[in-house]
Order: structure tokens, then C-alpha cells, then sequence
């Protein structure tokens, strides 16, 4: 893939290192030269000194042909305008922007743009390991209101169909993993010693999921 | 008319004397404390302290019963944001901005929900060219 990066923070860095390792062609914008120092001497890709949202910057960056832009700078508003830009000016297929502000992510998700708000992630993530510590999440999703959590069959569960775990709306078993093959449950699964369960559950129920599993 | 400013700069503070002269409703935005402390008393014009650009500010200020919302920011990328929220009403204001910096004139366009824009910059480098080409 083609992927052009607006912002060589620690994020929009690290992010570029990660694609660009996995053989993806990258270009990276930012307005401080110095910010490059960050992607490291072993980062392969393009480093296009400029202001964002600038066409013909975008379009040194190879904006025009690009199959993903993600905007990742420390402005909210510039990284709203430059993902905008990347959609409507030049169809870019995949565009993400980081907008710290909760309210404003669900906004601009109405403008077609998918947004990630690390503000609302981080907080329910460590919300999740101060009262939770005792399930291990595996895929937050969103902006976390949904966990992927991992929980081993117990003694106490051995016998019960997985289905009884599930709330409607609210918890599911989605799959479960027996001698190393994993398979989707169906009504009236018999879970055994040593299944390893991987639940859907809402950030919300996981006090809930806690008492039905007896943990 | 109800207008909403966002910017009270000099061109936005211009902007809300001329408009409530016209006997017009405005109401002007500020995210800096200090520049609404010193905001001078106008009749007609109501100022409002937080950023304009946050979605809940705006609906506060009375967005959603605007006929006309301004972006009169120092910020191109505040302008923009501005539009895109305001072209979000279903009341559908008239969406109005000006252009710091010429090189983002390519983004304040109909599609982008902005009914008319304006770069200072480049009415006066229209005017400079104009009048040299008629010596």
C-alpha cells in the first residue's frame, strides 16, 4: 500500500516505522525538519518538509495516487481539515485522523471520516487495568466500548453450554479455542476443562461478565 | 439577521459593529480570555468566551437559530473547521470565511459548505496588478 503520514510526532513517527517495516510505501509531512530525527536512520521512506494541508505538498507526499492518508499532528483541527482534504480532493480510499477531543471524534465521524480519539481509549484502557486486572483484553474496539476478552474454562464452568454467558446486547462467547483449534460456538456448546473463550463484551458489562464467570 | 462571528480579532470585532450598525442580532466567539475581557461593550453584539471550533460552544451560542455563521479566525484550519460544523445544522446557515493565507484559498470552496470566502492577500495583490497594468 501507499500510505501518506501528516505529522512526525511520536505517533505519526512510530506509525510510519511500523508500515514501512512491513514493506507498505510511506511518505511522512511535518513542518519541522527536526521532527525526522524521530522515524530513525533505518526508516526507508519519504520525508516531505511542509505544511499539511498545502496541495502541493499533498501531492509531493503522492497524495494522488495514495491508498491511505492518516492525520496525526498535535492540532485536532489541522488533522480534521487534512483528512477531509485527502477525501475529497483526492478520493483517498482509507483516511484516519486522531482528534483528541471525544466530542468532536463523534462529529467528524458523521463527516465520513473515521476518527480515533486516543483520549477516550486511554482512559477506558486504564480504567479497564485498575478494575479489571483479573481479565486480560485482547482487541479493544472503537474507542474501547467493546472488549475482546480471553478467559480459560475453569472447574466451575465445565459442564455449562457457552451460551449461558451471554446478555443479550452485551456479553457474547464469540469463539472458542479446544486443543489449539478454534471454533464459533453454537447454542448448547459444552464448554470443557481448559477451553479458552474469547468473549465480546461492552466496556459497561465486564462487572457483569466478572460474576457470571466467578472471577 | 442572527449572525454568528467566530473570531473577535480586528476583522471579526469590525465585522460585529458594521453588522449590529445594520440593526442586525450578532453574537461573536473568542477562545482567548484576555481578548474578551478587553472586548468592548457594543449594543446588539453579544460576546461569547470558548473555542469556536468545539461543537458544543457553537450550539451554546446559538448556532442552530443563526442565519449566518462567519469564520473570521487568524486560522485557515479554525475557518474550515467552522464551516464543516455549521454546514452540519439542519437549519442550514449561510456559511461565510475568510482566507488567511492564500495557499489554502483551493479548500474554501461550495463543497467544502462555504457560500462565499475571501482572501485579503489576494484582493490586494489583484488590486496592486491591476493598477500596474493600467501604467
Amino acid at each position: 500500500m501507499e500510505v501518506v503520514i501528516m505529522g512526525c510526532g511520536r505517533v505519526g513517527a512510530q506509525l510510519a516505522n511500523l508500515l514501512s517495516m512491513d514493506g507498505h510505501k510511506v511518505s511522512i509531512i511535518d513542518m519541522d525538519t527536526k521532527s525526522f530525527n524521530r522515524l530513525g536512520k533505518s526508516f526507508k521512506g519519504e520525508k516531505i518538509l511542509g505544511f499539511g494541508f498545502d496541495r502541493e505538498v499533498l501531492e509531493k507526499a503522492g497524495i494522488e495516487h495514495a491508498d491511505a492518508f492518516a492525520s496525526v499532528t498535535q492540532g485536532d483541527n489541522r488533522n480534521i481539515i487534512g483528512a477531509l482534504a485527502a477525501k475529497r480532493e483526492y478520493n483517498v480510499p482509507i483516511v484516519v485522523a486522531r482528534i483528541y477531543d471525544p466530542i468532536r471524534a463523534l462529529v467528524y465521524n458523521k463527516l465520513g471520516i473515521t476518527t480515533i480519539s486516543p483520549t477516550s481509549w486511554g482512559a477506558n484502557k486504564i480504567k479497564e487495568l485498575i478494575c479489571h486486572s483479573d481479565v486480560s483484553s485482547q482487541l479493544s474496539l472503537g474507542n474501547g466500548e467493546v472488549e475482546i476478552i480471553e478467559v480459560e474454562v475453569k472447574s466451575n464452568l465445565v459442564g455449562y453450554a457457552s451460551d449461558k454467558i451471554n446478555v443479550p446486547g452485551e456479553i457474547m462467547v464469540a469463539s472458542i479455542t479446544r486443543l489449539g483449534r478454534a471454533f464459533v460456538p453454537v447454542v448448547g456448546t459444552i464448554m470443557n476443562e481448559g477451553d479458552l473463550l474469547h468473549i465480546a463484551v461492552a466496556s459497561t458489562a465486564i462487572p457483569q461478565l466478572k460474576r457470571i464467570l466467578g472471577v | 439577521m442572527n449572525i454568528l462571528i467566530v473570531g473577535a480579532g480586528k476583522l471579526g470585532t469590525h465585522l460585529a459593529k458594521d453588522m449590529s450598525d445594520r440593526g442586525h442580532k450578532v453574537k461573536i466567539i473568542e477562545k482567548n480570555e484576555e481578548v474578551c475581557n478587553k472586548f468592548e461593550k457594543m449594543s446588539n453584539v453579544e460576546i461569547i468566551c470558548g473555542d469556536g471550533c468545539d461543537p458544543l460552544v457553537l450550539e451554546s451560542a446559538g448556532i442552530k437559530i443563526a442565519d449566518v455563521v462567519a469564520g473570521a479566525t487568524g486560522d485557515d484550519e479554525d475557518n474550515l473547521v467552522v464551516a464543516q460544523l455549521a454546514k452540519l445544522q439542519t437549519n442550514k446557515p449561510r456559511v461565510v470565511a475568510i482566507i488567511n493565507h492564500p495557499r489554502n484559498e483551493w479548500l474554501f470552496k461550495k463543497s467544502w459548505g462555504i457560500d462565499a470566502a475571501e482572501s485579503p492577500t489576494s484582493i490586494i495583490s489583484k488590486l496592486i496588478e491591476e493598477d500596474i497594468d493600467k501604467k
